[in-house]
């Protein structure tokens, strides 16, 4: 299968050889070598993270200005130190995720849920609608979080949690 | 008709009377019927048809008898024929549906038909099963006529036979010579008829079985069964039952010594230690009794939890396994109910009504031994009101069950409309009548609340004066004993004894007049849940090959209908080469997905054989056969999940890699990546966060991600606009090269890549060719292509 699908989707894989990508501002920019020689500049690159959820920096599709699809990365540790570096804080800054330390305060009113947490970024207050929809549980007691606004907040493992926070949301999770 | 049969008849249909019937007579054979009745020689009948409608279209009783040359209809015991047909003039026999009727007609060489036999519905099945055997009896199995074909009376009225069902609907006789069962009717497929052919009772909706005739003895033979592995927890919790009981029979004689030894002694009381005995024993014995009653609940909650458990797995292992013509006899709701609602109903009976009725024949029992026992007049006296309590409560239930009844019948109407409103809202709000439901939803509510305000205000009025009756026997216990304390004969403390067992007798009175009905909801669950497991329609499993498939598929002379003798197509014989993409074309409702379906081996062919490799379908196993084909339905149906969850659906252990590739070809990574949660955005049910576009092509790449051999498109890309679909098709046609491919759809421009073409007509494969070649027929293909030619035209 995997040959036969490949051929048709072509080399969509970014890697070493074909892609080189440097810093243009604060915003990463793409050099992509074509199997025929030319060579493609795309000045501003998105770089978009196929499973948000499990993996930071793997399976991350790129794309240019036009949120047109220039390829795939498989792996950002593929393309060296120093691209690595380019590549995965364009992600940090795109994804804005603050992970939860603590638990300091959980109400339930009329079908919301507010927190108040602790974070990576401070200390944060946001509300949550439908519980059972925008918690979604992963392996290891990973929980990410939508709140009512569309931010997303993680819980890195929640049996990372001290005994207060974990009884605070024991019951919704 | 004679006064017998009738009489007979009219017993057969009454279910009180059929109850009460020891053994079905024989049956006998319409043949000897005929007869017996006509007078002839049973040599020359080769079959005979009951029928209860004349030609003319009054009811009538006859048959009609094929004979070695003729073949004639004779009515109404009269042995003068009103129908004769020379049999070689016969040239096909057809089974027309009548509107409430169903009529057997032939078709002379002379280009006239005639109508042999005209019945209600209960015959329909039987006359399509018979076509064959009238044909085989009228020549002689020389098999030189046409072959039956069906008339679909309910798409296409065909002439004047149609209007034959204006007279039909009328009852048709009682019962009629086939009363039950005749020889032909044992050939009825049990999956045709709606009735039980030897009882005649209707089947429960979803169920093939006749519950009376199949099981009366197999299911409570088959949940013994299922109870076996609980068995010792059962007896120790009966043995239980014995010991509360036996426990709360003591404390009404502990209360009476109690109050006659030491409350109401007449002699000063100076042992105190007697009286503490008493009085510790009392609270010893109440204590006892809650605890003993604590772990025989204990027990037989655990049994009940055990047993539903264990039917769940049963019906939900047996549900897999069944073919999809048995699933797509019940609905989706009948299956989610059968294995939630119905298990629950039996685990209910054990835990709590299966204890109850233990417990109050035990109590019944023993109360009514100790009663007589110490007084046999007393007794009596008690028991005396017995029957006319039992009779009172046994009239009012009946009431107040209608009445709460009723009140559950508009809630679920209620709740009904509200499942309906809201699920078509977006309907609702674009035809503006939100009004208009308002006022249907507030009639139902307010007519919801008046019928819960009557009952109440009747369960109000009545129910002290059933409490009164109720209490009746106390009152003669009253009297009599009463009396027999003034007259120094008995101890206050003996009356308060039998106070009490009298209260304990009439608790058990009361409840049991319920039982009925509890046994016949539990009866119910126990039959419907034995229906989906006695189910004998899973597909044969015979060689159970597992095999690598190259991808040839062969038809030969393939025939199927999902009713007996309602065949969908006939004679279908074609050969698709391994790696050959094939078009499959014609009208809706033609067979199309029918067909495929039969490749899948979602159903088995009733006539002919499905090849693949050469092999027959029905000796590959069902796994390897299926693992090794793609499809990709029309209606897409995604799990609720994530996106990446849905395509690995099709294979567990694909890579990442794997999974954004098939995505990629089938163009759904574009989209993917553009939700915030990329492959992991959560789907809800049915997949109804995406457009019809974007799940179609999550289904696609499910598809491709298994690297099928076989792929099937049934209209993958009907939801995509012509550009995604070009995208696609291109994609899928590079794909395709290795692996057999059979597409169907409407958009003849989507099979503009097929090696072949197939089309359907009337239940026939019509053309097989090339696009150029059809084109060139000048046939339906081209009628077809120039059709969508024209619109595409004026679209324009």
């Amino acid at each position: 299968m995997a040959e036969t699908l490949k051929s048709i989707v072509g080399s969509f894989y970014l890697n070493v050889d074909n892609a080189e990508f440097y810093m243009n501002g604060d915003i990463p920019a793409l050099k992509v070598k074509d199997p025929d020689g030319s060579v493609r500049e795309y000045d501003r690159v998105i770089l978009v993270r196929n499973f948000p959820f499990q993996y930071e920096r793997e399976y991350i599709t790129v794309l240019d200005a036009k949120t047109k699809e220039i390829g795939v990365i498989k792996s950002i540790k593929d393309f060296g130190e120093e691209t690595e570096t380019i590549l995965a804080r364009e992600l940090e800054r795109r994804y804005y995720m603050p992970k939860i330390s603590r638990i300091l305060k959980m109400k339930e009113k009329m079908g919301f849920t507010n927190w108040t947490v602790d974070t990576d970024f401070g200390e944060i207050t946001f509300s949550v609608k439908d519980t059972y929809k925008n918690i979604v549980k992963l392996h290891g007691g990973r929980c990410i979080i939508t709140d009512v606004d569309g931010n997303r907040y993680e819980i890195p493992a929640l049996s990372g949690l001290d005994k207060a926070s974990y009884k605070r949301i024991e019951l919704i999770i | 008709m004679n006064f017998e049969r009738d009489k007979k008849d009219k017993m057969d249909r009454n279910p009180r009377r059929r109850f009460f019937k020891k053994k079905a007579p024989p049956p006998i054979s319409y043949e000897d019927r005929v007869h017996e009745i006509y007078k002839i020689s049973k040599a020359d009948i080769k079959l005979a048809i009951p029928y209860t409608v004349s030609v003319d279209g009054k009811k009538a009783e006859g048959f009609c008898v094929i004979k070695e040359d003729i073949t004639a209809c004779y009515e109404n015991g009269n042995s003068t024929e009103v129908l004769r047909i020379d049999n070689k003039q016969i040239a096909s026999v057809e089974f027309e549906d009548g509107f409430g009727c169903a009529i057997l007609n032939v078709k002379l060489k002379n280009g006239n038909y005639r109508t042999i036999c005209c019945s209600d519905m209960k015959k329909k099945q039987m006359y399509k099963n018979l076509i064959p055997d009238i044909i085989e009896a009228a020549t002689g199995g020389k098999g030189e006529f046409e072959k039956p074909k069906n008339v679909f009376a309910d798409k296409v009225f065909s002439g004047g036979f149609g209007s034959r069902g204006n007279f039909g609907g009328g009852p048709g006789g009682p019962g009629g010579p086939g009363g039950h069962g005749g020889s032909r009717q044992g050939g009825i497929g049990a999956h045709g008829g709606r009735a039980c052919p030897k009882c005649g009772r209707p089947y429960r909706p979803g169920s093939s079985k006749c519950i009376s005739c199949d099981k009366s003895k197999g299911y409570m033979k088959w949940m013994l069964g299922i109870a076996k592995p609980f068995m010792p927890k059962l007896i120790l919790a009966v043995f239980l039952f014995f010991l509360v009981t036996a426990i709360n029979l003591v404390t009404p004689y502990l209360n009476r010594i109690m109050v006659d030894d030491y409350i109401r002694s007449k002699e000063t009381v100076t042992e105190f230690e007697g009286f503490f005995i008493v009085l510790l024993s009392i609270l010893g014995v109440n204590i006892l009794v809650r605890v003993v009653g604590m772990v025989r609940s204990l027990i037989t909650n655990g049994i009940s939890c055990g047993i539903t458990e264990k039917l769940r797995a049963t019906v939900f292992d047996k549900i897999q396994q069944m073919s999809v013509a048995a699933i797509n006899r019940m609905t989706a709701g009948e299956l989610m109910q059968r294995v939630t609602h119905d298990s629950q109903v039996i685990k209910n009976f054990i835990a709590t009504e299966f204890s109850a009725i233990v417990e109050q024949v035990l109590t019944f029992a023993g109360v009514i031994v100790m009663l007589f026992w110490y007084d046999w007049r007393l007794a009596l006296l008690i028991l005396l009101p017995a029957p006319l309590v039992m009779l009172c409560w046994r009239l009012f239930s009946k009431k107040i069950h209608r009445l709460y009844h009723k009140q559950w019948e508009i809630s679920a109407e209620s709740r009904s409309i509200l499942h309906d409103i809201f699920s078509g809202i977006r309907v609702v709000k674009s035809y503006g009548s939100e009004e208009k439901e308002i006022k249907k939803y507030d009639g139902v509510i307010t007519n919801e609340k008046n019928i819960q305000i009557k009952n109440e205000k009747f369960f109000g009025k009545v129910h002290p004066f059933l409490s009164f009756f109720m209490g009746f026997g106390e009152f003669f216990l009253m009297a009599y004993a009463g009396n027999k304390i003034l007259g120094g004969s008995m101890t206050f403390g003996e009356m308060s004894q039998f106070s009490s067992y009298a209260s304990m007798i009439y608790g058990p009175l009361r409840w049991m007049s319920n039982l009925p009905r509890m046994i016949i909801r539990t009866g119910n669950s126990i039959s419907k849940i034995y229906d989906v497991i006695e189910d004998n329609d899973s597909l044969v499993k015979q060689r159970e090959l597992d095999m690598d498939i190259k991808g040839e598929i062969t038809f030969e002379n393939v025939g199927f209908g999902y009713e007996k003798g309602n065949q969908v197509f006939e004679g279908i014989s074609f050969t698709i080469k391994p790696g050959e993409m094939v078009g499959l074309v014609g009208r809706s409702g033609v067979g199309k997905s029918t067909l495929i379906n039969l490749v899948m081996r979602m159903y088995d062919t009733e006539k002919g054989t499905v090849r693949i490799d050469g092999v027959d379908v029905r000796d590959i196993s069902q796994y390897s056969l299926r693992s090794q084909i793609g499809v990709v339905l029309q209606e897409t149906f995604l799990f609720s999940g994530t996106v990446y969850d849905n395509i690995s659906y099709a294979k567990p252990d694909a890579t990442k890699e794997e999974v954004i590739s098939a995505a990629k070809v089938a163009g759904a990574h574009k989209f993917i990546i553009k939700m915030q949660d990329g492959y992991n955005t959560y789907i809800g049910e049915h997949g109804y966060t995406l457009s019809g576009g974007e799940r179609q092509r999550i289904a696609i790449a499910r598809a491709l991600l298994r690297d099928p051999r076989i792929l099937i498109l049934d209209e993958a890309t009907s939801s995509l606009d012509n550009e995604t679909e070009k995208e696609i098709q291109d994609a899928l046609a590079i794909l395709a090269k290795d692996r057999t491919t059979i597409a169907i759809a409407h958009r003849l421009s989507t099979l503009r890549n097929c090696n072949r073409i197939i089309v359907l007509d009337s239940g026939k494969m019509a053309e097989i060719g090339t696009h150029n070649e059809l084109m060139a027929m000048k046939g339906i293909y081209y009628g077809l292509v120039m059709a969508q030619r024209q619109m595409f035209r004026m679209k324009n």
